[in-house]
């Protein structure tokens, strides 16, 4: 049916041109870069695993891959349950759900970096509310993100709270694709509300659960605009996640060997994570 | 075993008013079907008594006890659904154990049960399957495994082999009748099909419209329906129905033509009337009406024929092979007691 | 999982941990929208004061989005909207070629390229930024709007959904423009894309809204004021700006309302699919 072997091509050239140079190139160059250095002279030269080297010596290398696993550690399990509670808080028909599924769903509107800004603005301690009301219930004002201890908490949270919503959608999708049927046999076979949450919801949401966990990881390693607006990896470096270890090589030390280095250690972690997701989009439906 | 009752039973979801007051006796082993078109009510009631739905108002008893207020689980009855609602992530012995488990029986104990049960409906080299791995009919044969596994009072089935083909259904409507003599349960089973409910029931009830428009022996209701609606309901192909008025002990139709009514029917002229025939019923009869054929259908053993008598449709089952063409005047009579008469406003039985 | 039998206190339980849920998830976007038409001087909300002051304004004033327009907002906004519209232009043309050939031609390493796609849209693209960066620079495109165009014209989700659509359409449609003599091109201009403009309106909304919320990228790659995004503005005034607070408030607020209106315009769309289509 087609005229030229070429048309299919010429059809895909523009968009294929694109992905393989800006997002299978980048790659490339990721790997290729963190293996070279410039030289005082001015000029790129292979060095080899070099720098990757003196990203093993490096104290505050380790520090911030530990921070950034820490990091994942919490957000991951948190981003999911909270997802999972809303979910299951909107999922069955009731009058007026429509409304609070739109208002859950609302921050995803709102950029990574304005919700950094947004509640830059809203935890400060002058220019906020969050202080004030908890002088008032008699807590006490929180430094938040300006505290060693408190930084990468408060960031979880300002994540967790853009990114709630979106992951809900997902599991809804989960929860609305078990049959309806199923719970009425499970009734009927006499189960209650927690036994036909734990032997009917559960095992059949363990796919979609799986998948928002990892494809959350992916993101979540790969954190950083509440990092550069708000904490810039502080204080003390307890925010200090490795994207913004990459950036500030780049930017604020020129040093592009290491941070491309970094970077590539940041994609080898996310393709592990994507091979991963695969797996389990794929798996072939043995119980369906 | 069981006997039910309902009692005037009612449900409304919000404004609109599906069951409209049913009240129905079911006694200890029977087979009762439960038929109607779309829309009728019938799987509602069926809901209402297993308790997946609760009751607008009235009352529905198992075994003397009001279950109306109580949830599926105290109500001892197991259900059959149309898509088998089997749980997808468990083998077929775990999907069929799964009751049992709940109630906290040894494993040995339901697995015995289960493997029982597997030996009744023939699954035995299944159970370590998935659902996903089984074809429709297997998956059939294993939710109502699962039911029977739990010796219930009552066993409900809503429409299980709508989901199968053809030739599947009619398999499994036997080895359904056949597990009904076996076991002697009460069962109740809803179907659309006129011909699943004639030949598995004990009783049939049919149902339209939220209401039961009559029960009884399925050769009871297809002799004497009590009105137009059952009448036309029972029975492929379905009653023929020609409007009349009664004149001289017989139902004349708009163009004069004169139908045989085989009974006494004098008292009734000059009303109007609804004269049903079943097809099977209708001869060729040399002193009968007549009417001009339209289509000729031989299917082998059988002729059928569409007749135009009056202006209205006739079909015709003749159980032989006949020659006749379209365009042919034919000459026809009915056979036996097989003429109905129906009030032509009301659609009720005019008994004779 | 409706039990008819419920208790009317679950009801409420549920009604009440959504009403609480959904008012902390929403607080902070009305405070920031009350507070940006705050008169300046009731900026400040020392933590003392707290009160009703805290979120009632005394009056109602524009003063803040007033001042915007003689800062470097405009700007912004202005730098935001072309580079989003340009690339809803190309993106569209680009990614919609690409997702025809996907659905109406055979031809070799169809399924490996089609892999490659998929794989481009499930790698999040922060993970390229810095090495993207490298190339950039290398190109000699540091601060300039290609910079922030060109990269993200090509996109995997937009080939996949145009795809799906051009797959859907009978191949018949496509055999009798061919019988009838119609080159391949003129049933992709003439045909496909008229039929798709749902498609067509999705993606277009869906690469405005990549681009109007991207940070990371224009950050690195562009951060130079003549070309900073709105995005990029705002988080710069926060670390810098020191005495235009009540600009803060509004630009921030305006970014947020900005970006608002395309994403109700498909959440529909977002919600529907991913509920259909979701784990797939």
């Amino acid at each position: 049916m087609i005229s030229s072997r070429w048309t299919p091509f010429l059809f895909l050239a523009p968009a294929l041109a694109g992905l393989l140079i800006f997002r299978l190139t980048p790659i490339l160059v990721a790997v290729g870069g963190s293996l070279s250095g410039v030289s005082l002279m001015g000029e790129l030269r292979y060095v080899g695993l070099e720098n990757f080297e003196y990203l093993a010596d490096d104290p505050e290398f380790w520090e911030s891959l530990r921070t950034t696993l820490y990091f994942n550690l919490l957000i991951n399990p948190i981003q999911l349950a909270v997802a999972f509670a809303l979910a299951l808080l909107v999922f069955r028909p009731l009058p007026g759900v429509w409304f609070y599924r739109t208002l859950l769903v609302l921050p995803m509107a709102v950029s990574t970096g304005i919700s950094a800004v947004l509640f830059g603005l809203f935890l400060d301690g002058n220019l906020g509310p969050m202080n004030g009301f908890l002088e008032w219930i008699g807590i006490g004002a929180q430094p938040f993100h300006r505290s060693h201890d408190q930084a990468l908490y408060t960031l979880i949270g300002i994540a967790t709270w853009k990114g709630a919503g979106y992951w809900m959608l997902f599991l809804l999708a989960g929860l609305y694709s078990i049959p309806s049927t199923v719970y009425e046999a499970a009734t009927i076979d006499g189960a209650n509300g927690w036994q036909r949450f734990r032997y009917v919801t559960l095992p059949l949401m363990r796919k979609p659960m799986a998948f928002v966990l990892v494809a959350d990881t992916a993101i979540n390693f790969l954190f950083f605009a509440p990092v550069y607006i708000l904490t810039s990896g502080g204080p003390s470096g307890s925010t200090s996640v490795l994207m913004f270890q990459a950036y500030r090589a780049a930017f604020t030390f020129s040093d592009i060997g290491r941070s491309l280095a970094i970077s590539t250690v940041l994609l080898g972690i996310i393709a592990i994570i994507v091979v991963l997701e695969f797996r389990f989009m794929r798996s072939p439906e043995e119980a369906k | 075993m069981s006997s039910m009752k309902i009692d005037t039973l009612r449900k409304s979801f919000g404004e609109l008013e599906i069951l409209r007051g049913i009240s129905l006796d079911v006694r200890h082993g029977e087979f009762v079907a439960l038929v109607g078109p779309s829309g009728c009510g019938k799987s509602t009631l069926l809901r209402l008594i297993a308790g997946l739905e609760a009751a607008t108002s009235g009352h529905i008893f198992i075994d003397d006890r009001d279950v109306t207020r109580l949830p599926p689980k105290e109500r001892d009855i197991a259900m059959v659904f149309q898509n088998y609602a089997l749980y997808p992530h468990l083998t077929v012995r775990a999907n069929m154990g799964f009751s049992l488990k709940l109630r906290g029986d040894a494993k040995d104990q339901i697995n015995k049960k289960v493997e029982e049960a597997a030996g009744v409906l023939g699954l035995e080299h299944l159970l370590d399957r998935y659902p996903g791995q089984l074809s429709g009919g297997q998956r059939q044969r294993v939710a109502t495994g699962r039911a029977i596994v739990r010796d219930p009072k009552l066993f409900l089935f809503d429409e299980p082999l709508s989901n199968l083909d053809a030739k599947l259904r009619v398999q499994m409507r036997t080895e359904i009748k056949a597990l009904h003599q076996r076991l002697g349960s009460t069962m109740i089973y809803v179907t659309h099909d006129q011909i699943e409910a004639m030949t598995l029931a004990d009783r049939i009830v049919v149902m339209q419209g939220g209401r039961i428009e009559q029960e009884g022996a399925p050769l009871d209701l297809y002799d004497r329906p009590a009105n137009a609606f059952v009448g036309g309901f029972l029975g492929s192909p379905a009653m023929n129905f020609i409007k009349g008025t009664m004149s001289d002990g017989a139902v004349k139709a708009s163009d004069g033509t004169r139908l045989p009514v085989l009974s006494e029917a004098s008292a009734l002229d000059g009303r109007h009337v609804l004269w049903g025939a079943r097809p099977e019923s209708i001869v060729p009869d040399d002193n009968g009406f007549e009417g001009t054929v339209e289509v000729v259908e031989p299917t082998g053993p059988d002729t059928q024929l569409l007749v135009r008598v009056a202006g209205d449709p006739l079909v015709v089952l003749l159980r032989k092979r006949m020659k006749v063409n379209a365009g042919d005047k034919i000459r026809l009579g009915v056979v036996g007691e097989d003429t109905h008469l129906f009030d032509a406003k009301d659609g009720m039985r005019i008994a004779l | 999982m409706d039990n008819p039998f419920q208790k009317p206190h679950v009801l409420m339980l549920r009604y009440g941990l959504l009403s609480i849920l959904a008012f902390i998830v929403v607080f902070p976007l009305v405070w920031l929208a009350l507070a940006s038409v705050r008169p300046q001087n009731e900026i400040f909300q020392p933590v003392s004061d707290f009160g009703w002051n805290t979120f009632i304004p005394s009056r109602f004033t524009l003063d803040n989005y007033r001042t915007l327009l003689n800062g470097d907002f405009p700007l912004a906004v202005k730098n935001s909207t072309f580079v989003a519209l340009t690339t809803v232009l190309f993106g569209v043309v680009v990614n919609a070629l690409a997702g025809f050939a996907f659905a109406v031609f055979d031809f070799r390493g169809k399924n490996l390229l089609f892999l490659l796609v998929i794989v481009s849209f499930m790698m999040p693209f922060e993970a390229i930024v810095l090495p993207l960066y490298v190339m950039i620079r290398a190109f000699g495109w540091a601060n300039s709007y290609q910079a922030l165009i060109v990269p993200e014209i090509a996109n995997g989700m937009v080939i996949f959904l145009f795809r799906q659509f051009f797959a859907s359409i009978p191949r018949d449609f496509y055999e009798a423009a061919r019988v009838d003599g119609a080159s391949w091109f003129y049933i992709f201009a003439r045909i496909a894309m008229p039929l798709s403009w749902p498609t067509i309106a999705t993606s277009g909304l869906m690469l405005f809204l990549a681009q109007w919320d991207s940070f990371f990228w224009p950050v690195v790659a562009a951060s130079d004021s003549a070309y900073a995004v709105v995005q990029v503005a705002i988080a710069r005034n926060i670390n810098f700006e020191q005495n235009d607070w009540g600009g803060l408030f509004a630009s921030t607020n305006l970014a947020i309302l900005l970006g608002t209106i395309p994403f109700l315009l498909i959440q529909r769309f977002y919600v529907r699919t991913l509920i259909s289509g979701g784990i797939k």
